[in-house]
């Protein structure tokens, strides 16, 4: 057993990268995190309404899927629209900053 | 864009809930009528049908044009329908209700109505919050 093995890790220089992102890599790698969320935002909006479908033609017997799926959207969607408020707000916010 | 196909199923559906309830109460008033036979409501199953295209008595009009008008059923259209069996009995005076069949009816529908009522709601609640923009 090697007692002493970490005596050797004072050799390992930490090596801290500060990698740089271009600014057009950035808008982008934020574009398509954007994009994705609001397409699983507008899935779980479709789900939602076809289970809708599917309990109002008694297919479905478990009202619990069909309330949770739709809490499920409704939240999602009033999440998207505070995070669009609080963008919004922050344009403003740097709009009106003086120059 | 208010009255799409959702919301027409929903509303639809909600008609076909008080309707059975109507009749499950007058079934159930008429526990001690002779010759009495209790009726029941058909509503999912045509609405399954309408939905997934699957009636055969819903045949859609030949057109020779695409852009022609189709006339005929379109949209949601099932109405609920109520059933009887005129040769059923259960009681000696030609009475067929059945205390606890329409009971339990009765308990599934107002479940089944409490739930589209629910769905009803969120989906003016969802409405209203995109058109107030989140409400700040």
């Amino acid at each position: 057993m090697d007692i002493n093995a970490l005596s050797r890790t004072g050799q390992i220089q930490p090596q801290l990268q500060t990698k740089t992102y271009s600014p057009a890599e950035v808008s982008k790698s934020f574009s398509s995190f954007l994009s994705d969320a609001i397409t699983e935002v507008n899935q779980a909006q479709i789900e939602s309404a076809n289970l809708t479908d599917k309990f109002a033609t008694g297919q479905i017997q478990d009202l619990h899927q069909v309330t949770i799926a739709g809490q499920k959207s409704s939240l999602m969607l009033q999440l998207t629209l505070q995070v669009r408020n609080k963008v919004i707000e922050s344009y403003q916010e740097i709009m009106r900053m003086p120059l | 864009m208010l009255v799409n196909n959702h919301l027409g199923i929903l509303e639809r559906s909600l008609d076909a809930a008080m309707l059975r309830q109507r009749t499950i109460a007058n079934n159930m008033a008429n526990i001690d009528t002779p010759h009495f036979k209790s009726k029941q409501v058909v509503f999912e199953d045509l609405l399954q049908q309408e939905i997934s295209g699957s009636s055969s008595r819903n045949l859609a009009a030949y057109r020779t044009n695409a852009r022609h008008i189709p006339f005929g059923n379109s949209g949601i259209t099932s109405v609920p329908r109520i059933v009887s069996n005129p040769d059923g009995i259960v009681q000696n005076s030609g009475n067929d209700v059945d205390m606890e069949f329409e009971m339990n009816e009765y308990a599934k529908n107002i479940i089944w109505y409490g739930g589209l009522t629910q769905l009803t709601a969120g989906y003016f609640t969802k409405l209203r919050s995109v058109i107030e923009g989140g409400g700040k």
